[in-house]
C-alpha cells in the first residue's frame, strides 16, 4: 500500500511538472521604438545552457511585460508591469503554469521581429536576444476576462 | 404555484448581484492643465475685489485648438479601450449651456411659473467629474531635433489628492512630425497612469471610498453650537463617535472642529450599504442625519451634495 502511494505521488509530481512553466533567466528592456497602438516592442535576452527557441523568447517577453515591466535609460522608456506586480502570478499559479507551458496561450500575444535574433557565447552558456512585439492590449483584455488580472472596472 | 414561486425567487437571487453588486462608478473628464492654458493663451485674468483670479477658458480652447482636441480624443480612446469611458469636455460645456437655455424657457401652463433654482444650485452648474484628468505637453526643439514633454495627472477634486500620474520627455527625433511625437507620448505614458489609477481603485475596494464630510449649523437664532451637551457629551464628540463607528476600519480625520462647523477629511465610507446597494457620500451623511434626528438630540438637518465624494450636513432646519 505504501509503495502504491509513493508511486502515485511520483506520478502526480511528474504530471504537474509537465504543465508547470519553467522559464530560463532573462532580461527585458524597451527596444527604444514605439510600436503600433496596443503593442509594446521589447528586447529580450535569455541566458541558458541549452538551446533557446523562438518560443522561449516570446514566452519571456510576455512574462516580462506582465510581471516585470521594462525600461531603457538611453531612450527614456519605462513601463510598469501590466498585471500590477509579480504577486498577480503567484495568486493564480495554475492558470499561469498552463499559460506559459510549452505551446501555451502566451505565444498568441507575441511576434518576433524578423532578423532581430542575436547569439553571444558567454563562458559555457549562450546569450540569445531578440526583439519581440507584444500585443499587450489584447493580452490584458483576455487576462481580465479570465479573471486573473484586475481591470479598472473590477469594483464598479 | 409552488414552482412559480421557486422560479421567481431563483430569478431574483440571480439578478441580485446585477442590481446591487456594483459600487458607484466615478465619472472622469479630461481637461488641459492650467500651465498649458497659460502657455497657449487660454487663461484669463479676472480682478475679484482687487485680488487676481485666473480662469481657464476651456470652451475657447476646445473650440479653437486642434492639438488639444487630438490629445483629448486619444486619451478618451485609450480609456474607453480599458472599459472606462470618460466625459467629453466640449460636449459637457455644450450640455450645460443647452440645459440652462432649456431651463430658462420652461414655464408651467397654469400659472406661467418658471423652474425653481436656488443660488447654490446655479453655482454648481459647471462641468464637473469625480476624477479630473489634466494633460500638459510642450514641444522642445534643439537644432533640428524635436522632443515632447508630456504629463498626465488624475486628481480627486473632493479630497484634493492625486490619484494617478505619469510624466516624461520622449526621445528626441529628427524625422518625426510634432503631432506624431505628441501622440506617441500620450500612448506611452497612458499605461503607467492607468496602473496608478488601478492601484487607487484597489485601495478603494479594500479601505472604502475616501470622501469629505462637513457639518455646519444654520444661523437661525436657536443658539445651537457644537459645544451643546447631551447626557454630558458635547455634540462634536457625539458626531465624532458616530464617525468612528460608521467609517471603514474607523478611518477618518476630524481636521477642523469649531463652535459652528466640523470638517471631516480622509473619511473612508463603505462602498455598499447594509442592504447591498451602492453607497455614496449623500447616503452616508443621510445616516448621520437620521441619527441626529432621533432621541435625545431631535435635530432637524439638511443635506447638500457636492458630487460622489463630498457632502455637507447643515443642522438647524430644512
Amino acid at each position: 500500500m505504501k509503495r502504491l502511494t509513493l508511486v502515485l505521488f511520483i506520478l502526480l509530481q511528474w504530471a504537474a511538472s509537465l504543465y508547470s512553466h519553467d522559464l530560463p533567466d532573462y532580461e527585458i528592456k524597451g527596444a527604444g521604438v514605439t510600436g503600433a497602438q496596443g503593442t509594446y516592442v521589447v528586447n529580450v535576452t535569455v541566458t541558458a545552457g541549452k538551446k533557446t527557441t523562438d518560443q522561449i523568447l516570446k514566452q519571456c517577453a510576455v512574462h516580462g511585460v506582465l510581471f516585470k515591466g521594462f525600461s531603457n535609460i538611453a531612450t527614456r522608456q519605462s513601463q510598469k508591469p501590466l498585471a500590477g506586480s509579480a504577486a498577480a502570478e503567484a495568486s493564480h499559479p495554475e492558470f499561469f503554469d498552463s499559460f506559459f507551458s510549452e505551446g501555451g496561450a502566451s505565444l498568441n500575444y507575441a511576434d518576433e521581429v524578423p532578423n532581430s535574433r542575436k547569439t553571444m557565447k558567454v563562458d559555457k552558456k549562450k546569450k540569445v536576444s531578440a526583439t519581440i512585439v507584444v500585443n499587450k492590449e489584447q493580452l490584458l483584455k483576455d487576462l481580465q476576462a479570465a479573471g486573473v488580472v484586475k481591470g479598472l472596472n473590477s469594483i464598479f | 404555484m409552488k414552482y412559480r414561486f421557486v422560479f421567481i425567487l431563483t430569478l431574483c437571487l440571480a439578478l441580485m448581484p446585477e442590481l446591487f453588486g456594483q459600487a458607484k462608478k466615478p465619472t472622469l473628464i479630461v481637461v488641459p492643465s492650467d500651465p498649458w492654458c497659460t502657455e497657449n493663451g487660454y487663461m484669463t485674468l479676472h480682478k475679484d475685489q482687487g485680488a487676481d483670479n485666473y480662469v481657464a477658458e476651456y470652451e475657447q480652447a476646445v473650440k479653437t485648438n486642434s492639438d488639444l482636441m487630438n490629445v483629448i480624443i486619444k486619451v478618451q480612446e485609450l480609456m474607453s479601450e480599458r472599459g472606462f469611458p470618460v466625459k467629453d469636455l466640449g460636449q459637457s460645456i455644450k450640455s450645460i449651456k443647452q440645459g440652462a437655455a432649456r431651463d430658462m424657457m420652461t414655464v408651467s401652463r397654469t400659472s406661467g411659473s418658471s423652474l425653481a433654482e436656488t443660488p447654490r444650485e446655479k453655482l454648481l452648474q459647471t462641468a464637473k467629474a469625480d476624477i479630473i484628468i489634466e494633460v500638459y505637453w510642450k514641444v522642445n526643439s534643439t537644432g533640428p531635433k524635436n522632443s515632447v514633454t508630456y504629463s498626465i495627472v488624475g486628481k480627486d477634486p473632493y479630497t484634493e489628492k492625486q490619484v494617478g500620474g505619469a510624466q516624461g520627455t520622449g526621445d528626441p527625433s529628427f524625422s518625426s512630425e510634432v503631432p506624431v511625437l505628441v501622440e506617441e507620448a500620450v500612448i506611452e505614458k497612458m499605461d503607467n497612469f492607468l496602473s496608478q489609477l488601478q492601484a487607487h481603485f484597489d485601495d478603494m475596494a479594500e479601505n472604502g471610498r475616501e470622501v469629505v464630510v462637513e457639518v455646519k449649523l444654520f444661523d437661525n437664532g436657536s443658539g445651537l453650537t457644537f459645544e451643546e451637551e447631551y447626557n454630558g457629551e458635547e455634540l462634536t464628540d457625539i458626531i465624532d463617535d458616530w464617525m468612528a463607528k460608521n467609517t471603514v476600519k474607523g478611518r477618518y480625520n476630524l481636521s477642523d472642529a469649531g463652535e459652528t462647523r466640523l470638517k471631516f477629511e480622509q473619511v473612508r465610507i463603505p462602498l455598499y450599504r447594509p442592504n447591498g446597494s451602492a453607497m455614496d457620500t449623500r447616503q452616508f451623511v443621510n445616516q448621520l442625519r437620521k441619527f441626529l434626528q432621533g432621541q435625545p438630540y431631535s435635530l432637524t438637518s439638511k443635506i447638500y451634495t457636492n458630487g460622489l465624494g463630498s457632502a455637507e450636513l447643515v443642522i438647524g432646519e430644512k
